[in-house]
């Protein structure tokens, strides 16, 4: 009874803790993702763009 | 010309709802949240980032109504109980409006900056009316502004036809890699978002002087557009930078001296916007879009690092504002006539 009792105030914490890390890893993942992707569809736009031009 | 203004003040206006909607809503349900940080930072990816893409969209079928869309995801986000989903939408929905306000003010404007200036400049006002607002469940007063905002885009809608291009907006060097430019460009933008959060304001410490603050900002940004058109971009974009230096940093701790440099400092806003519509002219979205992306990228070294002491603050804003400064210098046309 004993042990569980400390298990549970020392197990809280420390989901705590995993819960904001896995938040924290998912929430830079997303960041990240969302990064590439803009950056990659501003590289494409643009240089489709001067694909045109230099065929004008 | 008398139209561009038009547009560009009632895009403030929904820009202005806008923001209040948004502030509203993240302080109101996330305010208290331990995972505050994090809803923080997604909400500045997922409503800046994304700008890029529905940007690229709106360049390719002008006439799409991404305006209106986006105003209603924004208001079924505010009536929605489910947290994420709301939230998810809410960016969405403003990353939606802003890029139909870029489209708006910067398309068929007769090459002036005044019309986006105006429109960038309202949200500014909106930030801390909705943080205020965030406090009462007065949810009624968010809703209301956008419903008026979604009358507005649906009138400005019907009364404009705008062909998808900037023409006519003309304040870069043309000379350089389109590549490079870009790149300066977008440096010059997270440069100065990061400067933002690193300017000493230890005199601001009630929700008046954040109002102050705010307004200030505001009128700063639509000042900058305004003002290029007048002077000259070029002009406008080293002068309030050098004249807003030593109010930043002698203005800790008084309030008119700050906000000076603070309003000095925002008025390049529309200027590096328009530099890079300059150089892309048909492609006014993915211009806006690369400036949000540029925000963002400049923001989120401030959710982790900030300088500590005040000497820190003035060496970073100082060395910063410099770099800026030299962006402006190379990237941007001279002011003269002969010179266009």
């Amino acid at each position: 009874m004993k042990n569980n009792m400390l298990m549970d105030v020392v197990a809280e914490p420390n989901a705590d803790r995993i819960f904001t890390g896995a938040a924290g890893v998912l929430t830079a993942v997303v960041v990240v993702a969302v990064i590439a992707v803009a950056v990659a569809f501003i590289i494409r736009a643009v240089n489709k763009k001067n694909k045109n031009n230099k065929g004008e | 010309m008398k139209r561009g203004i038009t547009r560009g003040i009632l895009y403030a206006v929904v820009h202005f709802s806008l923001e209040v909607a948004c502030f509203y809503f993240i302080f109101n349900r996330f305010g208290q949240s331990q995972y505050w940080v994090l809803f923080a930072l997604l909400y500045d990816c997922l409503a800046f980032v994304p700008q890029a893409l529905f940007g690229a969209l709106q360049d390719r079928f002008p006439r799409l109504d991404l305006g209106t869309c986006g105003a209603v995801m924004v208001i079924t986000a505010l009536l929605l109980p489910f947290d994420i989903i709301a939230f998810i939408m809410l960016c969405f929905g403003n990353a939606l409006v802003h890029i139909s306000g870029a489209h708006y003010t910067l398309c068929d404007v007769e090459g002036r900056l005044a019309p986006s200036g105006i429109f960038v400049g309202g949200g500014s006002f909106g930030v801390i009316i909705g943080q205020l607002l965030s406090k009462t469940e007065l949810v009624i007063i968010p809703l209301a502004l956008m419903a008026v905002s979604v009358i507005i885009i649906c009138l400005i809608r019907r009364s404009v036809s705008v062909s998808g291009r900037a023409d006519g907006i003309d304040i870069a060097d043309k000379n350089m890699p389109i590549w490079i430019f870009i790149l300066l460009m977008f440096t010059a933008v997270a440069v100065r978002a990061y400067i933002g959060y690193a300017i000493p304001i230890a005199w601001k410490s009630s929700a008046l002087d954040s109002v102050i603050l705010f307004f200030v900002m505001g009128i700063g940004k639509m000042l900058g557009g305004v003002f290029s058109d007048i002077i000259g971009a070029k002009r406008t974009a080293i002068f309030s930078l050098i004249l807003s230096l030593p109010f930043m940093l002698f203005g800790n701790s008084n309030m008119l001296v700050s906000v000076i440099g603070v309003g000095l400092f925002s008025m390049t806003m529309a200027i590096t916007l328009g530099a890079l519509v300059s150089r892309l002219s048909d492609m006014p979205g993915i211009s806006f879009g690369i400036t949000t992306v540029g925000l963002f990228i400049g923001t989120m070294p401030a959710f982790f690092v900030l300088p500590k002491t005040l000497l820190a603050n003035q060496v970073t804003v100082t060395l910063l504002t410099v770099t800026v400064i030299i962006i402006f210098i190379f990237g941007l046309k001279g002011d003269r006539k002969d010179e266009k």
